[in-house]
């Protein structure tokens, strides 16, 4: 059906076309999937693993989707909060692909209490991070936004205020938050 | 309320006095916390409870998301799957295509890497370059290859490396070319040490863009110019000779792949163009030079960031500041010279190498000034020549 990847023109239409507080157009995602996967593969043929920088290729990905035309700013939010939730997905469906692995294993419940420790804390730290945010999206949609973006895009405060639009100490805040709500929330979570 | 169900019977005013007392609280030394609670939450213990765990949160959250990149980097790198297998290595003694002896490694890019190999068939030290063998392995490489070797092969220059051979080893399954072996250091490791005097970084430029000049003039264009593979040769007048031209090109099979990933082209010296998927010209190679002479002149290139391509998107999104902000001492004209080669639109710049260097030319230090003083001195002559003609002509006669 799509001839070709698409235009910058015909990228900012569809972010024009998401309106403010909506989730990211699901259009959006598969694009920004296969840019940033073909963006990644290119750069793991010139850098080792260790030094791919997601905040890097979401910027790239922005360059190459938009291109240097100055976009609004609501595009700009669009975009990254759409990069940060493609991240997000990524992130979260291989460590459940992970985790499925360990519970073959059926050694799971020793190895996640264990894991928690030492070995692989970042799937499950992951996964529980990320339960703990879709409560906080739905109670403070604002916050979770922060979050998403600074940990999914990997944007600095000043780039998370600068694609929301609003005070770098405000998004300091948000995040500090944002932080000690969701320490709480995984450690409320029954374990195992 | 209670702290094991989601919040979401919550009012918007219940949540946002708790975090107004949150961040109030956190602002206070430990010390004045408890009290300050007590006050601000008088007759709310459920609120004064729900603050106090959250400090308490607070104070072991730090790290919890504080290295995004830690679990990011890996996923990115799964995100690409597999891998590339690494660069295959070449050892000292190793013979290439029964006939280049490996002699020592010279370096490492992101299209392959260089050794010094001796020539068996001919007796001469050769320039051994490896190329990737996924930039090989592509489809119609070969004769891309041939190609574009072929064409580069037509510039005889001596700013420019000259390629010899294009050949593929069978049995490591891998291309190499041999060039001319040229001692010396890159353009980018001298730079390493500092900024180069401006004189010097002038003549540097001016070398550069006479072996543009030359290539451009046989419809070749470098897409790939950066300061590491300018070399600064060891020889008395320490030439600078240009590196690897018609490679990026004839790798470039699949134009999206280039220009999406970093595979061949380094960001940090991409054109706008370039990174924005438009053709490569002249003009791009223009635009890459004015960028070694910005880095030459002022230690530095005119966007930094944290990554090359948060560089790349400034250099797309903003006009390059003056190299003058730099390096106050840079002639005005100098300055306006470099600024012209990094205009965003590739229609502002000079049109082609040849066009820079006769405006660098045309600056004060720069070959016109020499050519003032040749042709006055030249001027002298002759007229002293005919002063002495009219001297000796009546005593001649």
């Amino acid at each position: 059906m799509d001839s070709g990847p698409p235009t910058p023109r015909e990228v900012s239409a569809i972010l024009s076309s998401v309106s403010d507080g909506e989730a990211p157009a699901e259009r959006l995602l598969p694009l920004l999937y296969d840019e940033l996967r073909k963006l990644a593969r290119a750069r793991l043929a010139r850098e080792r693993p260790q030094s791919l920088q997601p905040t890097a290729l979401v910027h790239e990905a922005y360059l190459r989707l938009l291109g240097g035309e100055t976009q609004s700013f609501a595009n700009r939010a669009h975009f990254f909060a759409a990069a940060a939730e493609t991240m997000r997905r990524i992130l979260i469906d291989r460590a459940r692909h992970r985790r499925r692995q360990k519970r073959g294993g059926g050694r799971f419940a020793v190895e996640l209490e264990e894991g928690l420790l030492t070995e692989e804390p970042r799937d499950v730290e992951l996964l529980a991070v990320d339960r703990a945010l879709e409560g906080l999206q739905r109670q403070d949609p604002a916050m979770a936004q922060v979050v998403l973006l600074r940990v999914f895009a990997g944007l600095t405060v000043e780039e998370a205020a600068e694609a929301m639009g609003t005070s770098p100490r405000s998004v300091d805040r948000s995040w500090q938050a944002a932080r000690a709500w969701l320490r709480r929330e995984i450690e409320r979570e029954p374990k195992g | 309320m209670t702290l094991d169900a989601p919040r979401e019977g919550a009012t918007a005013g219940d949540w946002s006095r708790m975090w107004s007392v949150f961040h109030h609280a956190v602002d206070l030394p430990a010390a004045e916390r408890a009290p300050y609670l007590a006050v601000a939450c008088a007759g709310d213990e459920e609120l004064r409870g729900q603050v106090a765990e959250l400090l308490d949160c607070h104070q072991q959250s730090e790290g919890l998301l504080d290295a995004p990149a830690r679990f990011l980097a890996e996923a990115a790198a799964e995100l690409a799957g597999a891998p590339l297998p690494p660069l295959p290595r070449l050892a000292a003694g190793d013979v290439v295509a029964s006939r280049f002896e490996v002699r020592r490694e010279l370096g490492s890019g992101g299209m392959g890497a260089v050794y010094e190999a001796l020539d068996r068939e001919l007796g001469a030290a050769v320039a051994l370059k490896t190329l990737r063998p996924e930039v090989a392995a592509r489809r119609d490489a070969r004769d891309r290859f041939r190609r574009e070797i072929h064409l580069a092969r037509r510039v005889t220059h001596p700013n420019v490396c000259r390629l010899f051979d294009l050949f593929y080893d069978d049995s490591r399954q891998l291309p190499f070319l041999t060039m001319e072996l040229l001692p010396g250091e890159t353009l980018a490791h001298r730079l390493a040490r500092g900024p180069l005097p401006v004189a010097e970084a002038l003549e540097v430029a001016r070398r550069v863009a006479a072996g543009l000049a030359a290539a451009h003039g046989a419809g070749i264009v470098h897409r790939d110019l950066t300061s590491g593979n300018v070399i600064l040769v060891d020889d008395r007048e320490r030439r600078a000779v240009i590196t690897d031209f018609g490679l990026a090109t004839a790798a470039d099979l699949d134009v999206r792949l280039t220009l999406s990933g970093t595979l061949l082209g380094t960001p940090s010296y991409m054109a706008p163009e370039q990174l924005q998927g438009g053709a490569a010209s002249p003009a791009t190679d223009v635009y890459a030079l004015g960028l070694l002479l910005y880095e030459m002149t002022c230690g530095r290139l005119p966007f930094t960031a944290a990554t090359p391509w948060a560089a790349a998107l400034q250099r797309v999104a903003q006009p390059a500041p003056s190299p003058r902000l730099h390096q106050p001492d840079l002639d005005p004209r100098w300055a306006a010279v470099i600024s012209r080669a990094l205009e965003r639109d590739p229609a502002s710049r000079h049109r082609d190498a040849g066009e820079l260097v006769a405006d660098l030319a045309e600056a004060p230090g720069g070959a016109e000034g020499r050519r003032r003083w040749l042709i006055a001195a030249l001027v002298t002559v002759v007229m002293a020549a005919a002063l002495l003609a009219a001297l000796s002509w009546p005593g001649g006669g």
